[in-house]
């Protein structure tokens, strides 16, 4: 499993009149890009196409390539994808270890229940949660929360991580540690981080910033 | 060697500490392992959003209003129509509370991983309508019925619940599951005033036509599962 490069050519999505998101062209490769913008700057937009969630209207996405308007692409992708999406993704009734070990039933994360479950637990004492295993999601704090949702997204090999404002709710320790766990991975995933939290994304040392404004491309760096 | 060594070791240990670490599985999960159901569609199914006490009790206490309502001026078909035309709303609500971004905060996820949309929406569609059709039969023990009446909610259940996921997949469940009850109630109080008989959209024509809808809305469902595997936000 290599880390993938992604490409949009000529993508657009429109809102009603408005455009939402409109990039000429874009490359995102091997290691950590970090994407940068205001509130509706089109960071969640971009995220969720890069994560196929949402076709593009207009325009080509590859990865390695490949089109993802073709299913079978958009399997593939979808098998080596981890991904965080904006806001709380993190039911309250059910308990911490259920949460991260369906979401890894839907991600087919491994051929067997016991390798699966080995996995899930990896990840969730990966985000300091071990004690919490058992707690159900709703007595958790935001930012144990967000853990929880971050473990889901981190559990298993992913060559492509997308994740949208992995850093809110986190406490300076737990920052500095998500940011160690995305630069060791950064050698063998290509991560696509989208944050305000512009000190912390330096933290990440990205190959790649994209700023945007008005779902386009300011600039990249 | 040592690497190796170590790599199996962490492995292992893993594997073990995800074992005590790891709560319970709940009572649904452990008797569906229990008749051999595969490991992975328990956790689905225990998963399944609807499958709250609240849900459970709304239900019951419609489906228990609907069993003992009418007087006796009522014949017992007009009284049990009362339960046979809500009873197939049970699982449209369920379908409509088990599917969607309204109803599960890991939509987005699960919109994004590689396991089929349909399949998700099958493993829950099946798991409401088996919660409704054990609800409804408790409902159906309580009315005044008798013959094959007693089983005229099943085709309806069915037809119901699979346009509301084939509408649903195309215009968003909410709205399908708003549509198929308005569409649901009218065409029943409408049949049933033109032949002056409560029980009269149950009859066979009624069943046929709810056979139908259901073997169209099942097509629709297979031609438009790709539109399962996209996030709209609706």
């Amino acid at each position: 499993m290599t880390a993938p490069t992604v490409h949009l050519e000529g993508v657009s999505l429109r809102l009603g009149a408005r455009f939402v998101l409109d990039i000429p062209s874009l490359t995102i490769g091997p290691g950590i890009t970090v994407v940068h913008g205001a509130n509706g700057s089109g960071k969640s937009t971009l995220l969720r196409l890069l994560a196929t969630v949402t076709p593009p209207a207009q325009g080509r996405l590859t990865v390695s390539g490949r089109s993802i308007d073709d299913p079978s692409t958009q399997l593939t992708v979808r098998r080596i994808l981890g991904y965080l999406p904006q806001g709380d993704t993190v039911p309250t009734r059910v308990r911490v270890f259920d949460h991260v070990d369906v979401v890894a039933v839907m991600r087919e994360l491994a051929p067997t229940a016991r390798e699966r479950r080995a996995m899930v637990y990896r990840a969730i004492a990966g985000v300091g949660l071990a004690d919490l295993a058992g707690e159900r999601c709703g007595n958790l704090s935001g930012g144990q929360r967000r853990r929880v949702a971050l473990a889901a997204a981190l559990a298993g090999p992913s060559a492509l991580l997308v994740l949208d404002e992995p850093d809110v709710s986190l406490d300076d320790a737990q920052l500095a540690s998500l940011a160690a766990e995305l630069t060791e991975r950064s050698r063998t995933t290509t991560i696509v981080v989208a944050t305000h939290h512009a000190l912390w994304a330096a933290d990440l040392h990205p190959r790649q910033m994209v700023h945007l404004y008005q779902g386009r491309i300011a600039s990249t760096d | 060697m040592i690497p190796d060594l170590d790599t199996r070791l962490a492995h292992n240990l893993d594997v073990v500490m995800a074992e005590i670490s790891a709560p319970r599985r709940g009572r649904l999960e452990r008797a569906l392992l229990r008749v051999h159901v595969p490991e992975s569609t328990a956790r689905l199914v225990s998963a399944t959003p609807t499958l709250r006490v609240a849900w459970f009790v709304s239900v019951a206490l419609v489906l228990a209003f609907a069993a003992s309502a009418g007087d006796a001026s009522w014949t017992d078909a007009s009284r049990f129509a009362v339960l046979l035309t809500l009873a197939p709303l049970a699982p449209v609500v369920g379908v409509a509370l088990s599917y969607g971004p309204h109803a599960d905060r890991t939509h987005e996820i699960a919109v994004a991983a590689p396991l089929s949309g349909l399949r998700l929406v099958l493993v829950r569609s099946i798991t409401v309508l088996t919660a409704s059709a054990a609800l409804t039969t408790i409902g159906v023990l309580l009315a005044p019925s008798s013959g094959w009446l007693r089983v005229a909610w099943l085709l309806p259940s069915l037809a119901t619940a699979s346009a509301t996921l084939a509408l649903g997949s195309r215009f968003g469940i909410r709205a399908a599951a708003f549509g198929v009850a308005t569409v649901w109630l009218t065409l029943v109080v409408l049949v049933a005033q033109i032949a002056d008989d409560g029980a009269a959209p149950f009859g066979a024509g009624g069943q046929l036509a709810a056979f139908a809808v259901t073997c169209a809305s099942a097509a629709a469902l297979a031609m438009g599962r790709r539109r399962l595997e996209r996030w709209d936000g609706r």
